[in-house]
């Protein structure tokens, strides 16, 4: 019954998305007259999707083992949380939660699109267009309503590694939420292409939306770095796994075109490059989505095969084809005139962030396509690991750290030595004097010398410029700092956001330099040394907790006999798997993390096999990405209280 | 202070900071590069997707693991093991693909793509001169920006 229903919900979102393609091309044709006429598709659309994730979640909670994904999917003793995230934990049902979140995206773009509007009315075509493939393949080769003959008592539960933390119930709604929302500005620079305009418009329409986008979409490539360290157990966040990268490749095309956004309002340039790189950006999400959904990689995130492989990589391709054709054919309509003055100008580093964001994304593309791509074509098999990454990753986001520095510091146009000079003085022998404190505490590596050195001028020329546009405000100086972030909540949540991102190059810096490891083995009762830690084996533990067990082991952690309270590294075993899953345990210290993994407990004996690894500055890490995050919500929850008090800052400093 | 001063103040902190960065570096004895945990991550644990030796918790890497250990403690150089993997498990143990036949692409592509950055960037540049202000016209923005502050 509750799969009638859902499938009833997908065919009335595929007929919305038909009529809101149909509809919106012919009211654009029209030179926007009907426009308010598309609530109805979206309305349509919108109802559509809740009803077939409403259907989905009602199977998933009311154990009905009559649909192949609830069978699949779940087992009656897994919890509600798990359950109900289990909607999202294979293939069929993300497709649903995509289709609804592209439903809640088009709902929120429909609100802004008034009587008249044909720009708005061809995005909605577009979003129409996207929905008609994202519905049509639920009711075809990702049907999550299938049903089972002869009904299952029990379902065999999902992958234990998606049911092994709540990080999992999180992760890919957020990343969702951003790989769809950057359908918005794609939908708006087609429209704006098809439309032939070449005025910024498309992108001031965008600008909140893109925002939350990109906001979303770096708290789902944090969520997934935390869950990596917190559940898999390996011993890191990122590990450059190709379904990590493809997260990543629409994070990096998407802050480029954050930045490249801010070039075109301000001054005009960059519009057609604009247009390129959120056509990019949304064809990397659908790229994502091929492969993290579609089996191509075997990893651990590609739990599925099927034919949705091939019809994702043909909607890739059709959006490659349509959107990088239609560039070429209409994109000097929308091309911009002004050029470049000079280099040496805040449009220069703008350009020189660019120009860094996409050669890495293109470095990690070409990393993660050339296995399967030669594989796919000559059988040869070769490995393209961290070590080829790390290589080209480094150079490049160190000079991406040197830009984020001096940006906020060049001025516009041209900037004058004299000026550049004045500005960057104090930020300079803050960052020099400190640089040299670190090195005589201990840090011997250029590297991680060199990252630290431009975080220090990361942050110390953001302190310098909220100063000195606060004292060159009229009000007194102690209003004038705390008023800086409503006189340009935009700007100041930018600025929040490159301290996250100085915390994060040196947490990532130290804690991947420093570290260190060992493999222990103990009896119980039995102590052993780890680079200055004792750690004590003080009893194994089992716990049967319904659905799985639970084994491990309890250790207590001390330091130079100070307790450090006790750990539990643990393996977890499914009923539906062979292998354990090992829980790790991490100990959090203002200076570093102590991350025991269980590898093993004898039978008999209990004596346990224990991964011991030392990780520096990691809680720097996570809060650096919070910040960024962070950051990122201020610049577009803010609306700006007076216009221009900028151009007063930026001048005033001259 | 005089602008004069400031200068010369932060030239003198920036340059004697550095001295010490440099100082420090240079005494500093070469760190013992960790040979079997630097082998261990370049090197694919031969039954994971894209796992290391180093990484892996799978019995076979740490199996592995030993050997290397048990290598790099006979004497062997790091060529003569990694060459032992590719000859045991073939070439896709390697983590870090090599520079030159079917992994060519990968080391040229990077390159070229940097390139056509490089040519890019100074394509864009306009030819000719900019006009600069003077500083009677910075003087004048700023007396216009501060009535209508005021104003």
């Amino acid at each position: 019954m509750i799969g009638y229903l859902g499938v009833v919900g997908i065919a009335l979102a595929l007929a919305s998305a038909i009529a809101l393609a149909v509809d919106g091309f012919r009211v654009f044709v029209r030179g926007g007259a009907g426009a308010g006429r598309l609530r109805i598709p979206v309305r349509g659309l919108l109802l559509g999707a809740v009803v077939a994730m409403g259907a989905l979640e009602l199977a998933l909670l009311t154990d009905d083992f009559s649909l192949r994904y609830v069978a699949e999917n779940h087992t009656r003793s897994t919890p509600l949380l798990f359950t109900i995230a289990a909607a999202w934990a294979a293939l069929e049902g993300s497709i649903v939660l995509w289709g609804l979140v592209l439903a809640g995206y088009a709902t929120w773009i429909r609100r802004s699109v008034t009587e008249g509007d044909r720009i708005g009315a061809a995005a909605l075509a577009v979003v129409g267009i996207v929905g008609v493939f994202f519905f049509g393949l639920m009711l075809t080769a990702a049907n999550p309503f299938t049903t089972l003959s002869p009904v299952p008592l029990d379902g065999s539960g999902a992958n234990p590694l998606l049911q092994n933390h709540i990080l999992m119930a999180i992760h890919p709604p957020m990343l969702y939420l951003g790989f769809v929302g950057m359908t918005v500005p794609f939908a708006f620079a087609i429209a704006a292409l098809v439309a032939g305009d070449g005025s910024t418009a498309w992108l001031e329409r965008t600008r909140r939306w893109t925002l939350v986008a990109w906001t979303f979409l770096t708290l789902g490539v944090l969520l997934g770095g935390w869950w990596s360290y917190e559940v898999l157990g390996w011993g890191g966040y990122w590990a450059w796994d190709p379904v990590e990268n493809a997260s990543f490749l629409p994070w990096l095309t998407a802050t480029a075109f954050v930045h490249s956004a801010v070039v075109q309002r301000r001054r005009g340039m960059l519009q057609a490059w604009n247009v390129a790189l959120v056509i990019g950006t949304f064809a990397l999400t659908i790229l994502g989505t091929f492969l993290t959904r579609s089996g191509v990689v075997a990893s651990v995130h590609s739990f599925t095969q099927s034919a949705v492989g091939p019809a994702l990589l043909g909607f890739l391709l059709v959006v490659l084809v349509a959107g990088f054709g239609l560039f070429a054919f209409r994109g000097h309509l929308v091309a911009s005139t002004p050029r470049l003055d000079s280099l040496a100008s805040r449009e220069g580093v703008f350009l020189l962030n660019n120009l860094l964001l996409a050669l890495f994304a293109f470095v990690v593309l070409i990393g993660t396509l050339y296995p399967m791509v030669l594989e796919a074509f000559t059988g040869d098999r070769v490995s393209v690991g961290a070590p080829w990454f790390d290589r080209a990753a480094i150079p490049i986001t160190l000079v991406l750290l040197f830009a984020v520095g001096l940006g906020p510091i060049t001025p516009y146009r041209r900037a004058r030595a004299i000026v550049v000079w004045e500005r960057l003085r104090g930020p300079l022998q803050a960052t020099a004097v400190a640089s040299a404190v670190v090195a005589v505490l201990g840090v011997r590596s250029i590297t991680v010398l060199t990252a630290f050195a431009f975080a220090a001028l990361i942050v110390s020329v953001i302190v310098r410029q909220a100063h000195a546009t606060a004292r060159s405000r009229p009000e007194p100086y102690g209003r004038a700092v705390a008023g800086l972030y409503r006189s340009d909540p935009g700007y100041w949540g930018g600025m929040v956001s490159h301290v996250g991102v100085a915390l994060v190059a040196v947490a990532i810096a130290f804690s991947g330099s420093f570290d260190s490891r060992d493999t222990i083995t103990l009896e119980p009762g039995e102590s052993a040394d780890f680079d200055g830690y004792t750690l004590t084996y003080v009893a194994p533990f089992l716990s049967e907790q319904g659905h799985r067990t639970v084994i491990g082991a309890t250790v207590e952690l001390s330091r130079g006999g100070s307790d450090l309270g006790r750990l539990r590294p643990a393996l977890t075993q499914y009923p539906n798997q062979v292998q354990a899953i090992p829980t790790p345990s991490v100990h959090t210290g203002l200076r570093e993390d102590v991350y025991l993994s269980l590898v093993r407990i004898e039978e008999g004996s209990a004596r346990v096999t224990i991964d011991a690894y030392r990780f520096p500055l990691m809680w720097l890490l996570w809060l650096g990405g919070v910040v960024v995050v962070g950051g990122g919500a201020l610049s577009f929850v803010g609306r700006r209280a007076r216009r221009r008090t900028e151009v007063v800052a930026e001048t005033a400093g001259v | 202070m005089s602008e004069r001063v400031r200068n010369v103040a932060a030239v003198g902190v920036i340059v004697a900071s550095l001295a010490v960065v440099v100082a420090v570096l240079a005494s500093s004895p070469p760190s013992d590069a960790d040979r079997v945990h630097d082998l261990a991550t370049r090197l694919k644990c031969p039954i994971c997707d894209n796992e290391s030796i180093a990484s892996s918790p799978a019995d076979l890497a740490r199996e592995l693991l030993v050997l290397i250990e048990e290598r790099v403690a006979a004497g062997s150089t790091d060529d003569e093991i990694v060459d032992f993997f590719i000859a045991t498990y073939g070439e896709d143990v390697l983590l870090d693909p090599p520079r030159g036949g079917r992994t060519a692409l990968l080391w040229v592509l990077p390159m070229v793509a940097a390139g056509v950055g490089i040519a890019l960037v100074i394509s864009r540049r306009r030819s000719g001169t900019v006009p600069i202000l003077d500083d009677d016209d910075r003087a004048r923005v700023r007396a216009a920006l501060h009535d209508r502050e005021a104003g």
